[in-house]
């Protein structure tokens, strides 16, 4: 069987898919791992969403954005399997960052929608715009999703 | 406490996280390389199998079968495993083989010459009776 070597145009173009991998991995291997808490996941939700990305490339208007929706998504799938885990109790073995902070015990507690609009707007300083995109939501639903936020975040260290 | 404070101190809160992940160089240097796969018209030929196949199970009756293939080649019955080889390992070398040899499989070759691969067709994989449930993966 004699197999072909594609090497589609847009892996290697300035501004193609190697270029934005190198340039985009850290940055969202970071938001990942902020959301999620474990090197190792983070590290394969952005892997994968560069692998959509790729696949996806003709039809990808924002290249950047999409990459970033996917990790978002793939962030709040990891969370979906880990609580269905745990609610059949089985033993993780994910290696978890303990985070001393009172806030972050506080942020934990709070709905994962809430917890990621959050982390965009204060660690990644994207606009309501862009966080609707990358949660496939309203502007106006993410301004409430942060006001929510801040609000239980203040109540709970107040607390 | 303002609304301010909670900004500055999730800001904060972020950035102290974010910092903890560490990345080795290696893991740096990892990029999609090269997409290796099978030519399109063989995909092809494989999807026209299966809808006829399809249409057969459904009692649609085509009298005419256009090209057939052995249920057995499409998902070996047999498991061969290698000297030195789980069967494990054995199932997931011939399930990834399955993939590849009707092109239900890319591979992305890594620039630390790992091999990173996935399925973009599982819907059809499942049709042919391929447990597509690891789309996604590493080589062995």
């Amino acid at each position: 069987m004699t197999e072909s070597v594609v090497e589609p145009e847009h892996l290697s173009v300035p501004g193609g898919a190697a270029e934005l991998f190198r340039t985009h991995r850290v940055p969202m291997a970071k938001l990942a791992f902020v959301l999620t808490g474990s090197a190792a996941v983070s590290d394969e939700i952005v892997q994968d969403a560069f692998l959509h990305l790729h696949a996806h490339w003709s039809q990808v208007d924002n290249p950047v954005g999409y990459v970033r929706r996917s990790v978002v998504n793939g962030c709040h799938s990891y969370h979906r399997r880990r609580a269905l885990e745990e609610r059949h109790a089985v033993a993780s073995a994910d290696s978890f960052v303990d985070v001393p902070f009172e806030i972050g015990d506080a942020l934990a507690k709070l709905p994962q929608r809430q917890r990621t609009a959050l982390t965009l707007r204060y660690f990644c300083d994207l606009s309501d715009g862009d966080i609707a995109a990358a949660l496939d939501a309203r502007p106006s639903t993410v301004r409430s999703l942060i006001r929510r936020g801040l609000a239980a975040l203040r109540k709970e260290l107040e607390s | 406490m303002n609304r301010s404070t909670v900004e500055q101190q999730l800001r904060d809160h972020f950035q102290t996280t974010a910092d903890r992940l560490v990345l080795d160089a290696r893991e740096l240097d990892v990029g999609v390389v090269r997409v290796v796969q099978l030519p399109v018209e063989r995909r092809a030929r494989f999807r026209v199998v299966l809808a006829v196949a399809a249409a057969l199970l459904l009692g649609v009756g085509i009298g005419v079968v256009a090209s057939s293939r052995p249920a057995s080649e499409i998902h070996p019955a047999t498991l061969d495993t290698l000297p030195g080889e789980t069967k494990e390992q054995a199932s997931q070398r011939q399930y990834i083989q399955c993939l590849r040899d009707h092109g239900m499989i890319i591979e992305y070759i890594t620039r630390d010459g790992g091999i990173r691969w996935t399925s973009p067709d599982a819907k059809t994989g499942r049709q042919a009776g391929i447990d597509c449930d690891r789309q996604q993966g590493q080589n062995p």
